[in-house]
């Protein structure tokens, strides 16, 4: 368990690796990746959507924090936080 | 000889009154330590007019305050000039007001008829006219027109309208009691841990109100766009060629688009329905404070409290009704045809305001909302005596085409939807016209009815899709909120009041917890209001503040007790206060991380070192005392980077990019001038082929 947020600093939620708004941000992506998978009829990887999520300029802040996060190659093991097993 | 004084608001309204009530129209214009008044003798009477500058009164901590201790509980009324520094003019002020009280017979209180008028008035009669307060009189009125202003001379109330005052009272101390003792939790909790002084703040009103801010940030912050498809058609009925919507307006998926997309491309479909329906466009309501607020700020861009400066001025020239009202109602003592027949002598307003003249009955489309103590906002009719300015005249403008807009008929406006179906697939073509235009004519340039004017189209016609195309969109984040729209959540959340709301934004911007016109809450913001809810959720909760609210609304009407809501207050913040004053240490420490990382983030520049990478900083020379922008590398790789910057004024990095080089804008302001936005690249590339090109 960390103390502080990997991503802010900020303290960490006790049952996570991340503050409050990256939790809420990884679990926003979860969301979205559903509704984008149902829009492009199940032909998009998650690399590919966090991707095209990063270029949006609609995407908030703590989001694309979060999908630069788990782009990167050392996230891909990630943990139970959020779905990654399409990475 | 029989002796009144009288007290107004401001100078300025002073000055109306007394032309009012002087036969002659010129009172004798005196002064006293600075502060000016004015004198009507009569054969038997002498009647003096002077003024306040606001409130002189204000709430302090009992005996001889300390400033940083808290809690602090006992509070006591004290003169500005005892409480503040730099208040030598609101003291002369004063000593004037009690010198000029002694051998008065008759005390009238003629501040603006609400709460803070009704205080203001009471604690000078009070406190510096010797007691006066409960033998005084009130007086009543809306406008500063000199007809109005004697009718309520010669109808004065014969004593103080108390319950406002005690409203008002408790108001202040409630205000003062959560200010105080929270702002000094915050500001000692982060000067005792890093020993420098930071002003920070929070408040009753204004805890729930960055509550908003920073909720409304996290959802933008954690937003994640999806795509949707619309469908972009154009078709051509009897040569005519018209947009097309399709039946559904947002397609979920890729595959939905591209069905309708070939399904309809090249094709003819046929007119299966037409349909039309009127509409009834009833006029606006009349303006209460915040719908001119928030109406100004969309046209015009003002922000809150420029429009009540400006609203303010328009009053003090008996141009408009008093602004400080939530009335949406315009009751006919105010005199429609007599402020239309004065409308009508202002070359702009004549034809309209003629056009009502004519018209046997006038009535107002009024709102919902009403004030006891003032009607809506309107125009007096009364032409303005000095070339008023640019904004004045904005402003001026917006309020009479509003009040001449209630009266205005509803303007009906006709819309048609023509179906037409191909190969299963269901567009519209709509069409809109106006058939009367109604109070909208009068409302212009502020409101607009826009026409789709479609040529006969008939059942059974063939409509050919020339281009069909999907396009791809994606969803966006909510809003943020502007200073307008922020202010009519506090207005619908029923916390602060119309007076106090933009003074509360502007304490937010002043404290740096809010930036831009567009509201983005800082990091101190997330800071501030993550602590208070960890250690005192109840005073950023609205639904606690609109209950304190509601509590002291009832003082107004004597349903409640301005010692009751003292005795809950205190009751609620002791426990508060205590938990802060335990946690100061580790409140301390997280504040000062949080100014620490704003403070360093206000000085650093997006773009890195063009020659070692690093950041760059704004930077103070020790030596020189001058600023200029530095590597935070100058140590570390001994890289020499440096970018000149302008040595007056105040400075801030700009999100925006030049345009020319994609070097970060900086902004400087000066007071009093326009701000200077400036690319300290450019600059230094333009000064060295300066120098180079003199040399040469």
């Amino acid at each position: 368990m960390h103390q502080n947020c990997r991503l802010c600093n900020s303290p960490a939620l006790s049952d996570s690796e991340f503050c409050e708004l990256h939790r809420k941000a990884s679990v926003s992506l979860d969301e979205g990746y559903k509704i984008w998978l149902k829009a492009y009829g199940g032909e998009l990887t998650m690399r590919n959507y966090l991707q095209d999520v990063l270029k949006l300029q609609e995407t908030g802040q703590a989001v694309k924090e979060m999908a630069a996060h788990l782009i990167k190659p050392q996230s891909r093991s990630r943990d139970n936080e959020g779905n990654t097993n399409n990475l | 000889m029989r002796a009144t004084l009288i007290i107004c608001e401001k100078p300025d309204a002073a000055l109306h009154l007394a032309e009012a009530l002087s036969e002659s129209g010129k009172p004798l214009k005196r002064e006293k330590y600075g502060a000016p008044y004015y004198e009507i003798d009569t054969k038997d009477e002498r009647t003096i007019v002077c003024s306040a500058i606001g409130h002189l009164y204000q709430v302090d901590t009992k005996g001889s305050p300390e400033r940083r201790h808290y809690p602090v509980w006992d509070f006591a009324w004290k003169p500005k000039h005892q409480v503040e520094k730099g208040q030598r003019r609101q003291e002369l002020w004063l000593k004037a007001i009690t010198e000029l009280s002694r051998g008065v017979d008759t005390y009238i209180n003629s501040c603006d008829y609400d709460v803070e008028g009704s205080l203001i008035g009471y604690m000078i009669l009070e406190y510096a006219c010797n007691g006066a307060a409960h033998i005084a009189k009130r007086m009543k009125f809306s406008t500063l027109t000199e007809k109005e202003l004697r009718e309520a001379y010669a109808n004065l109330m014969p004593r103080l309208d108390f319950p406002l005052v005690n409203a008002g009272m408790c108001r202040h101390e409630v205000d003062w009691l959560y200010g105080v003792n929270l702002s000094r939790a915050l500001t000692e909790s982060a000067y005792k841990f890093s020993q420098r002084y930071s002003t920070l703040s929070t408040g009753r009103v204004q805890g729930p109100t960055l509550r908003f801010v920073v909720e409304r940030e996290k959802e933008i912050m954690t937003f994640v766009p999806v795509p949707y498809w619309t469908i972009e058609a154009v078709v051509e009925i009897d040569g005519r060629e018209m947009a097309a919507e399709y039946q559904i307006e947002r397609l979920e998926t890729n595959r939905q688009a591209e069905e309708v997309v070939d399904k309809s491309s090249g094709r003819t479909g046929t007119v299966e329905d037409l349909e039309s329906k009127r509409y009834r466009l009833v006029p606006p309501t009349p303006f209460d404070l915040s719908t001119l607020q928030a109406e100004a700020y969309r046209h015009f861009g003002f922000p809150p409290t420029q429009s009540l400066g400006i609203a303010e001025r328009l009053y003090l020239d008996a141009l408009i009704s008093y602004p400080r009202t939530s009335s949406q109602k315009l009751p006919t003592t105010i005199g429609y045809r007599e402020v239309l027949s004065g409308l009508s002598k202002i070359p702009q307003y004549e034809k309209y305001s003629n056009t009502l003249l004519s018209v046997e009955a006038l009535r107002p489309n009024e709102g919902k909302k009403t004030d006891p103590a003032h009607p809506a906002i309107y125009p007096t009719g009364v032409s303005p005596k000095r070339r008023l300015e640019p904004r004045e005249q904005k402003v001026f403008d917006l309020i009479v085409k509003r009040f001449i807009a209630t009266f205005g008929s509803a303007a009906i406006r006709e819309s048609e939807k023509v179906t037409i179906k191909v190969d299963n697939q269901t567009f519209f073509v709509r069409g809109s016209r106006i058939l009367n235009k109604g109070w909208t004519e009068f409302y212009e340039p502020y409101s607009k009815l826009e026409e789709i004017i479609l040529p006969p189209i008939s059942v059974g016609q063939k409509a050919a899709f020339k281009r069909v195309s999907a396009q791809k969109k994606f969803t966006q984040p909510p809003p943020r909120y502007n200073p307008g729209s922020l202010l009519r959540l506090m207005e619908e959340e029923n916390i602060g009041t119309k007076a106090t709301r933009a003074e509360i934004l502007d304490t937010l911007y002043r404290r740096g917890y809010i930036k831009g016109e567009r509201i983005v809450a800082t990091s101190l913001a997330f800071k501030i209001t993550e602590l208070l809810l960890k250690y005192c959720p109840r005073v950023i909760d609205v639904a606690f503040t609109r209950e304190l609210e509601g509590m002291m609304e009832r003082i107004e009407s004597g349903q409640e007790t301005r010692e009751r809501v003292i005795f809950e207050t205190v009751e609620h913040l002791k426990p508060v206060i205590e938990d802060l004053k335990a946690n100061e240490a580790e409140i301390g420490k997280e504040l000062t991380k949080t100014i620490k990382e704003m403070k360093m983030a206000e000085i650093t520049l997006r773009p890195p070192c063009p020659q070692c990478g690093s950041q760059l900083r704004i930077i103070r020379s020790r030596r020189s005392g001058k600023r200029f922008i530095g590597c935070s590398g100058m140590w570390k790789n001994n890289c020499r980077f440096g970018l000149p910057l302008p040595q007056f004024g105040v400075l801030t990095l700009l999100e925006k990019d030049c345009r020319e080089c994609g070097f970060q804008l900086i902004q400087v302001k000066t007071k009093g001038k326009r701000p200077m936005i400036s690319c300290p690249k450019c600059f230094q590339a333009k000064r060295q082929s300066m120098t180079g090109s003199r040399s040469g």
